[in-house]
């Protein structure tokens, strides 16, 4: 798609937490009408809608079609798709109502991430989905945690010792999300108490570890040209790559792979910076959320996005770079880390918070000089998965 | 003319400390025995067995497999290890018979059609796994161990020259189906009229038979209820004392099926070209066989024995319980499908890839498009070898499993191809990246009600391995 073409006119989101009391359906409501009502529209307005919800039936039975977006917000007739593509799902969803306004088919659409995990004990979502389900023989034995400690014990290995240099990505992400009142966990943890937690997958321990939890994030699409109608306020999307590179099941059957960053991440965003047009983007990036599903994969993350060259994201995070006042700022809403990772949600709520960067509408976590420029990134499956979203400002017109 | 090429023995790593178990029931006793991981069973120890013999580019058409402990009934549980063997569907795979002479009646019947002409190459495999009543005498002295004879039409190292069988007709040990375990008789009287009276029998026929006298059998390979029975039952032969094979009574215990075939190990280790062996198995009477050494044996004695190999870790009571599923626990079934099982047995039995015949690719899994240079269905069949080293891995902590952590690695495989898999009889420090490891075939679950087999990576004490 061609820079500047789509925009967002409106954002919304759930708190992330577990929300035994909320249903699907009550998180789909909140989070669009929160982001229908910042763009000022109504149900009758909206002409599409794309759903992002990772895993249908395995712990939730919404999800796993276009009811289930529909149903909620009573959107009958209307065009209603679900996307799943494991934790890129949410920007996925995005991506693929982008390219119908894009094309001009419709003018005004929703897009609603969400997941429903904590209807089931933590160890019966994800685990569970792994462990129970998956190839019998193949890869038995992964878990989430497992897979990015195979990571860490690589990098280790190549460039030393990590497990210090996670610890900063937790300290860093949760002093984050005790600002960020939509976060799951609001209290920050000193490295203490963070090298000391029980292990997951050695050497990332249970503090190392996103949290299971229930949310969703919706944001309100139209084209450019439409945008002004609508809000003063909105963000363009300059560039969305995505780029698959493996096998879910045999991700780690790859002769090829040196277990030390992903070729997906590298590849969608090489997609994203040329569609907007950066080639440098430890510069021209001015804040970032990335996938930190566990803190090695955030240091990772700096690398395969060129926010500083190979074997250096250690050294980023310890430089402070990647802190509130750092020189890019990462994950300011606390990351995956404090929020949280409803799958489906994740990708939708990272693209709202760094339009509200953008915005200048982070409160306390506001990053300062003005951002223009800012990314949201998903990894997905073992990595076999990734997709990049580059967001800017329009040239007029702008924040409150 | 029948004859042994090769044997070999597997026991398994760990080893329980006879105290820790005797304690428990108040008595005391000292030794170890071998233990079986949680993840072995019959099958997957034979697998074992036979992964140390090196059978290369033979052509082997026959396999017995003969354990108590088959894991299944009702289908040919030898068809699991053909799989892994790669024999071609026409090769004669039989189950054996499930007691402690499964060994010895396979070797009569493989040599029978060795001799008739109707194959040329056989394998004998056997493997105890028992499960014996908490704080029975059983207990005590139960041993876990696999074995493996490679036979063809020649003398090979030691080539057969009698066999006799005598048949006791009386119940020593016996297990009901439906029981757990298994009920003995009176040890006096199964000791005199179900194994002493029939070794004597078996034993004189087939010396008689091969026209040789006591005196000039130099080890009698005998497996007996206990060492103090052999001892008895070599003095009332007449044969001589046996004082380095006592030592598998002692270091090992008692492996049922397999003890015959761990006695004739330790004989070959030994022997001299133009040494007589008679192996002994029994239950329900004996058979006797009786081989004549080669020259052939001095290349089988280099190398460490099954007695000299490393153990590892000694477990307590508590854990051989786990082990053995005395002591119920809550375990994982996933979802598995007999169907897709058999689609893809060539990868998850036999370990096998596929070779790109347009760019050379290794591909494992096997798959329709080349991952390299996208050939579409251009591929010949490459089995994986079946040695690596651990490029890098992880202790998993969340994976539900009773037994702690498991390990997962990825495994460069020598000669190409790479591997994510379990890691077997290790804990977190026995692990870190270049580790060499032999892959061996373990029970992952037994989701979908079967015995879900594949390769686990286990760290050897040095490059290449040792065989035993």
């Amino acid at each position: 798609m061609s820079d500047g073409e789509v925009a967002i006119i409106g954002m919304g989101c759930t708190r992330f937490t577990d929300h035994f009391n909320k249903s699907y359906g009550d998180l789909v409501v909140e989070a669009a009408f929160e982001a229908m009502d910042d763009a000022g529209v109504g149900l009758d307005d909206l002409q599409a809608a794309w759903l992002g919800t990772c895993y249908a039936y395995d712990y939730n039975i919404e999800g796993n079609a276009g009811s289930s977006l529909a149903e909620p917000l009573n959107l009958f007739p209307i065009p209603v798709s679900r996307v799943a593509n494991y934790c890129a799902t949410g920007i996925d969803a995005i991506r693929n109502a982008a390219f119908a306004v894009a094309s001009g088919q419709y003018d005004l659409v929703l897009v609603v991430g969400v997941e429903k995990m904590r209807d089931v004990p933590p160890r019966g979502s994800l685990v569970a989905v792994h462990a129970e389900r998956t190839h019998p023989v193949l890869a038995k034995g992964r878990t989430a945690p497992g897979m990015f400690g195979l990571m860490a014990q690589r990098y280790a290995h190549v460039y030393g010792d990590v497990k210090q240099y996670m610890a900063m990505v937790a300290v860093k992400n949760h002093y984050n999300g005790s600002l960020n009142p939509k976060a799951h966990f609001q209290k920050a943890l000193t490295m203490e108490e963070v090298l000391a937690a029980p292990l997951a997958a050695d050497p990332i321990g249970i503090l190392d570890c996103t949290p299971t939890s229930d949310g969703a994030a919706a944001v309100i699409l139209t084209r450019k040209s439409l945008a002004g109608k609508f809000t003063r306020d909105y963000v363009l999307i300059k560039g969305i790559g995505l780029a698959v590179t493996s096998g879910y099941f045999t991700a780690q059957f790859d002769q090829n792979w040196d277990f030390l960053g992903f070729s997906s991440t590298r590849e969608a965003a090489r997609q994203a910076y040329r569609q907007a047009g950066i080639s440098d983007p430890g510069r021209e990036i001015d804040v970032a959320e990335v996938h930190d599903c566990f803190t090695i994969t955030e240091i990772l993350n700096y690398e395969d996005l060129g926010f500083c060259k190979r074997g250096g994201g250690a050294a980023f995070v310890a430089g402070g770079h990647s802190g509130l006042e750092g020189k890019l700022p990462v994950n300011t809403s606390g990351g995956l880390q404090a929020c949280g990772h409803p799958i489906g949600a994740s990708g939708v709520r990272m693209v709202v918070d760094v339009g509200s960067q953008l915005l200048g509408r982070a409160g306390k976590r506001q990053v300062k000089g003005n951002p223009a420029t800012g990314l949201a990134h998903a990894l997905g499956g073992p990595g076999s998965v990734s997709a990049v979203a580059v967001l800017g400002l329009p040239v007029k017109g702008g924040r409150k | 003319m029948a004859g042994i090429r090769d044997i070999s023995v597997y026991l398994p790593l760990y080893r329980v400390e006879r105290r820790s178990i005797a304690g428990a029931w108040g008595k005391e006793l000292a030794g170890v025995r071998p233990v079986a991981n949680f993840d072995e069973d019959a099958i997957t120890m034979a697998s074992a067995a036979l992964s140390r013999l090196d059978f290369k580019g033979r052509s082997i058409n026959m396999l017995y497999f003969a354990s108590p402990q088959m894991p299944y009934r009702g289908m040919l549980n030898a068809g699991i290890l053909a799989q892994v063997l790669g024999l071609p569907p026409d090769a004669v795979v039989e189950d054996g018979s499930a007691c402690g002479r499964g060994a010895t009646l396979a070797l009569r019947d493989a040599a029978r059609a060795l001799k008739s002409g109707e194959t040329a190459g056989a394998l004998v495999v056997t493997a105890e796994v028992p499960r014996a009543r908490p704080g029975s005498e059983e207990e005590q002295d139960a041993a876990d161990a696999a074995a493996a004879v490679d036979l063809d039409r020649g003398p090979g190292m030691a080539e057969l020259i009698g066999t006799a069988s005598c048949r006791s007709d009386l119940l020593e040990k016996w297990l009901p189906a439906g029981r757990e375990f298994s009920s003995g008789s009176d040890a006096r009287f199964a000791a005199r009229y179900g194994f002493e009276q029939p070794c004597v029998e078996a034993v004189q026929a087939v010396l008689r038979q091969a026209g040789i006298s006591p005196e000039d059998v130099q080890w009698a390979a005998v497996a007996a209820p206990n060492l103090r029975q052999y001892r008895a039952v070599l003095k009332k032969l007449a044969l001589r004392p046996q004082v380095s094979l006592e030592q598998v009574y002692t270091g090992v215990g008692s492996c049922g099926a397999a003890m015959p075939l761990l006695l004739l190990y330790q004989a070959l280790r030994q022997a001299a070209p133009g040494d007589v062996i008679l192996v002994g198995g029994f239950s329900g009477g004996v058979d006797a066989l009786l081989f004549r050494v080669t020259g052939d044996v001095l290349g089988f004695q280099a190398g460490k024995s099954f007695l000299e190999q490393e153990t590892k870790m000694l477990i307590d009571y508590v854990e051989l319980l786990k082990r053995k599923r005395i002591i119920p626990m809550e375990e994982l079934a996933p979802e598995a499908s007999p169907v897709l099982s058999w689609r893809e047995r060539e990868e998850i039995l036999h370990l096998s890839g596929q070779r790109c015949t347009v760019c050379s690719a290794i591909q494992f899994p096997r798959r329709r498009i080349c991952w390299k240079c996208r050939a579409k269905d251009s591929f010949v069949d490459f089995p994986l070898e079946r040695t690596g080293r651990v490029y890098t891995f992880t202790a998993d902590y969340l994976y539900p499993n009773p037994f702690g952590a498991t390990i997962m690695a990825v495994i460069d495989v020598t000669g190409g191809g790479r591997l994510y898999t379990q890691m077997a009889d290790c804990s977190r420090d026995d692990v870190h990246i270049g580790v060499p490891v032999e892959l061996c075939l373990r029970r992952l679950h037994q989701g979908g009600e079967f015995n879900n087999y594949f390769w686990k990576a286990r760290p050897l004490s040095e490059p290449g391995g040792e065989k035993e």
